[in-house]
């Protein structure tokens, strides 16, 4: 593999680690808060490239405000989901919420492929993210381009929202301990709310780009970046926003030149990601930059 | 030759020293009390010494003679080698009955391999009821033996506070750790408590480590004590001394005045 | 001292004469049981056997489904990696090597496998090492760390299962599944399997082991401090449950004969978690009952996804996958309306069917 080639791949591979560590910036969120692995969150992101889809495909608006429409509508899903179906269950034992975050997450899956089909829907991909970059001889789709750049954007506005701001000194205080919160008169619900939609809108953006990148959407493609995406926020140190984009990036990055080198693994490319994961927690369970969060 | 002996015991959460430079040396069969106001870092000494959380540094050696060492050991291998404790905030198992509350106590020292009691091997049987036997021994010291089968969350708070302490007796200390075992009793139950503890340590032939607020309990209770304030030890001594002490005094008045406001 | 001498040996007085008669009462009915099998395979219809057989594997699967999430309280999600895990292991030691050879014909069967053929029991344990092997190698770095990473990493598993099955062509044909696999499994198998999990089961349920796994779900800080060690115990209830999984998985796969990757999604496993949760978490009679009664509702609830003629005047289309979403919305009502589903925690007992009696004498449960 010559020099140009590796560079070409490991820039294709970031591409598709921003992709994970949009979506494991949300697990990574509600983790840190409330301990829950919010397994609905892959399908959420599915249903956030469907509400674009409409936009673009019924409502015939331009892209860019049916992308906008879309990450309200998936942050107000979030939102909704939680205060729905989790909330009743804050005191609850933590298996209940989990056996809950596994309904939602079926019953978003299925109830798409009741309403949607199952059949792939070809997703619109923008004249802007076509063009081809050429940098030397390492040529690169635009797209590819924008979703680092958008990924790295977002990563500042959530670390200003996550630590210059009240509310985001009231998640990192709950995420410590939930139970004093209340007393220092931070509204826990809003908090946790807040975080839904948050995580969401990003899992959003994260869902467009990716439904652009294929460019295809079918009511299961949640699944296996949903369960790529917490393996990253679990490699970079779950609870920790920065080590959810670096984890997605390692794993993008590693996946991709793994098939690259050895391109008679691709079938196993999926399975790859849990083998990392086991590897983890034997040799580094708080991740990349985890610190140890209390049970 | 003491029976644990920890040296510089200091415990740091984030940028917070919650215990700082703690030494304790037991005798064996010495009766002591760990005192200082709240937030003064008792629990997290307990805490240290049974395995729940690492300190930051320092050493705990129990049985000196043997130099066993404690640090990293997880909590349910200090259990075995003698340490028992009981929690501040009661930590029963409230769906189970009070004697399988007991019972569970002894199963950390079970010989048998868990297909015996599939195959319902006699080596098994033989064990469940020398466990059986023993719990209800143990039940009746605390005259909790009429509830054996009652539900451990219908208790009331002091059976419960006296269930607690049974259990731990049941894992065969050597040492005892006792969290503020008189809170939320009248004086009746305290006293009751007391003699009790006397008891015990008589019997079983106990070393005793207790945190407490009550200080007529404490006072009357222990031969040494040790008082803790912002994870420091300011005093230490006889009932008496401690009594005296300015350190101490202020410490508590400090105390009492943040409750006041 | 005298009176808890007095008091236990009351107790052992009463508890010795109840469990022989309770010992009696088993055993007629597990004779009854095995009267009505007699005549199911002997009057029944091949449907109503079929759904018998599915009766007495989703009994086995939510047993021990419910020892590893309601006894232990540990979430997770293996059955269905593991019932394919049991499934492709048993399969592939019963086929003789020329059915080997019909099934492998895109790329032959590795040769270390292709000769080995094993008769039908072996096969079955076999099945059931295998998975619990796995869940060894699983639940090692999980428990250590972090229990509540175990739901994730099974889902992930079983990604993983169906990938290699997928994949790894010369061992498990790849998309192409195994076909004709002999159908060894009939009624005895099943309901014979489904015995002797629930016999495991509750043996160990019900001594000391299954004290500490309680303890373990109810308070893990207090289990450990009275000197259980939390990491043994959650390794045995879950590598156990996966053994009895991996058999269930050997029985299913002598009984439909074809298995292939597509066969053991995610669904299996949201049927499970379904059925122990409306049995009530902890609650191996719950998840018996619970079992029973989601075999025929499923059978029933297959008519919303058929056009369904009311009276002949106008017909509703059916809406294929509708079912799914009807489970779905059953498991989140259920965890928010209904959280001790049939039973809770409670389990059958002869005593507790004695006191039902008018006159019936009842103590204290022991």
């Amino acid at each position: 593999m010559t020099f140009q080639l590796f560079l070409q791949q490991l820039i294709n591979g970031l591409g598709l680690g921003s992709l994970y560590g949009l979506i494991a910036i949300g697990y990574t969120m509600v983790y840190g808060i409330l301990r829950l692995i919010n397994f609905a969150h892959g399908d959420v992101m599915m249903m956030s490239t469907y509400f674009a889809f409409f936009g673009v495909s019924i409502f015939a608006l331009p892209w860019w405000v049916a992308a906008l429409l879309a990450m309200i509508l998936t942050g107000l899903l979030g939102i909704s989901i939680d205060q729905g179906a989790y909330r009743p269950l804050r005191r609850a034992s933590r298996i209940s919420a989990l056996i809950t975050a596994i309904g939602v997450s079926f019953f978003l899956e299925n109830a798409a492929l009741v309403v949607f089909g199952s059949r792939p829907r070809a997703f619109y991909r923008p004249e802007m993210f076509r063009a081809i970059w050429h940098f030397g001889d390492i040529s690169l789709l635009s797209l590819t381009g924008y979703t680092i750049l958008i990924t790295l954007c977002l990563l500042v506005i959530v670390y200003f929202i996550v630590y210059k701001t009240r509310m985001g000194m009231a998640m990192r205080a709950v995420s410590k301990d939930m139970h004093t919160v209340p007393l220092m008169g931070i509204d826990l619900n809003r908090v946790v709310a807040f975080t839904f939609g948050l995580g969401s809108v990003i899992a959003a953006v994260g869902g467009i780009l990716w439904a652009m990148k294929y460019p295809q959407i079918e009511p299961l493609m949640g699944i296996i970046p949903g369960l790529k995406a917490f393996v990253a926020a679990v490699l970079g140190g779950i609870g920790n926003v920065f080590g959810a984009v670096l984890g997605g990036f390692i794993l993008g990055i590693t996946e991709i030149l793994l098939v690259a080198f050895w391109p008679e693994l691709s079938g196993y490319r999926d399975a790859f990601a849990f083998l990392l994961l086991i590897l983890v927690l034997i040799f580094r369970p708080t991740g990349i930059m985890g610190e140890d969060l209390p049970e | 030759m003491a029976l644990l002996e920890s040296s510089n015991l200091t415990m740091r959460f984030g940028g917070l020293t919650a215990v700082d430079d703690f030494n304790l040396r037991l005798l064996p069969g010495e009766l002591v009390g760990l005192i200082g106001p709240n937030g003064a870092g008792k629990t997290t000494v307990f805490n240290m010494l049974t395995g729940r959380i690492r300190p930051s540094s320092g050493s705990i050696l129990f049985h000196t003679d043997q130099q066993v060492n404690i640090i990293g050991l997880k909590p349910n291998r200090v259990n075995r080698l003698g340490i028992a404790r009981t929690f501040q905030n009661i930590q029963l198992l409230p769906e189970l009955s009070v004697l399988e509350n007991v019972m569970m106590a002894w199963h950390g020292r079970l010989k048998s391999p868990f297909w015996a009691p599939i195959f319902g091997l006699p080596s098994y049987r033989r064990e469940e009821e020398a466990m059986i036997e023993g719990s209800l021994e143990l039940l009746d010291r605390v005259d909790l033996l009429d509830l054996v089968d009652t539900e451990a969350g219908n208790l009331a708070y002091g059976q419960q506070r006296r269930l607690e302490i049974v259990r731990a007796l049941a894992t065969r200390p050597s040492l005892l750790l006792l969290d503020e075992p008189a809170a939320g009793m009248n004086p009746n139950e305290t006293n009751d408590l007391m003699r009790l503890i006397l008891e015990i340590k008589q019997d079983f032939s106990l070393t005793i480590l207790l945190i407490e607020h009550d200080m007529k309990f404490v006072m009357g209770l222990c031969e040494r004590l040790i008082v803790l304030d912002h994870g420091v030890t300011i005093a230490e001594g006889l009932p008496e001394e401690i009594r005296r002490n300015e350190q101490v005094i202020t410490a508590y008045l400090g105390e009492r005045r943040r409750a006041d406001h | 001292m005298k009176d808890a001498m007095q008091y236990r040996q009351a107790r052992q007085r009463w508890s010795t004469k109840n469990r022989r008669r309770n010992r009696i009462l088993t055993l007629a009915a597990v004779l009854c049981t095995c009267g009505l099998l007699f005549f199911a395979n002997r009057f029944a219809d091949e449907y109503q056997i079929r759904i018998l057989n599915m009766v007495a594997i989703y009994i086995t699967l939510a047993v021990s489904y419910n020892l590893i999430n309601g006894i232990t309280g540990q979430f997770s999600l293996e059955p269905n990696a593991f019932v394919a895990l049991g499934a492709y292991s048993s399969a592939l030691l019963t086929m003789t090597p020329m059915e080997k050879g019909m099934n492998f014909i895109i790329d032959p069967c590795a040769p270390w496998l292709a000769q080995i053929c094993v008769p039908f029991l072996p096969a079955v344990i076999f099945g059931g090492l295998m998975a619990a092997f796995f869940a060894l190698l699983m639940g090692f770095p999980v428990f250590r760390v972090r229990g509540d990473y175990l739901a994730i990493v099974t889902l992930g598993f079983g990604e993983v299962i169906r990938v290699v099955a997928n994949n790894l062509q010369t061992v498990t044909n790849g998309p192409l599944g195994l076909k004709g696999i002999a159908p060894y499994t009939d009624l005895w198998w099943t309901w014979g399997l489904a015995f002797v999990t629930l016999f495991v089961i509750i043996r160990l349920v019900n001594s000391s082991y299954g004290r500490a796994l309680k303890a373990i779900r109810e308070n893990e800080l207090a289990a450990e401090s009275m000197g259980i060690n939390s990491f043994r115990h959650k390794l045995l209830a879950f590598s156990m449950a996966a053994f009895f999984e991996g058999m269930a998985g050997a029985m299913l796969a002598h009984l439909i004969t074809t298995i292939s990757p597509m066969l053991f999604t995610f669904f299996l496993t949201f049927n499970l978690l379904i059925i122990i949760v409306l049995g009530g978490l902890g609650s191996l009679t719950g998840s018996v009952i619970a079992a029973i009664a989601f075999t025929w509702g499923s059978e029933l609830l297959r008519a919303v996804e058929e056009p369904t003629d009311i009276f002949g005047w106008f017909t509703i289309p059916g809406i294929p996958g509708m079912r799914m979403v009807i489970f779905a919305v059953i498991l989140i009502a259920a965890m928010l309306f209904w959280r001790e589903g049939i039973m809770g925690r409670k389990e059958f007992s002869w005593g507790w069917l004695f006191g039902l009696v008018p006159g019936g004498k009842q103590k204290k449960s022991v």
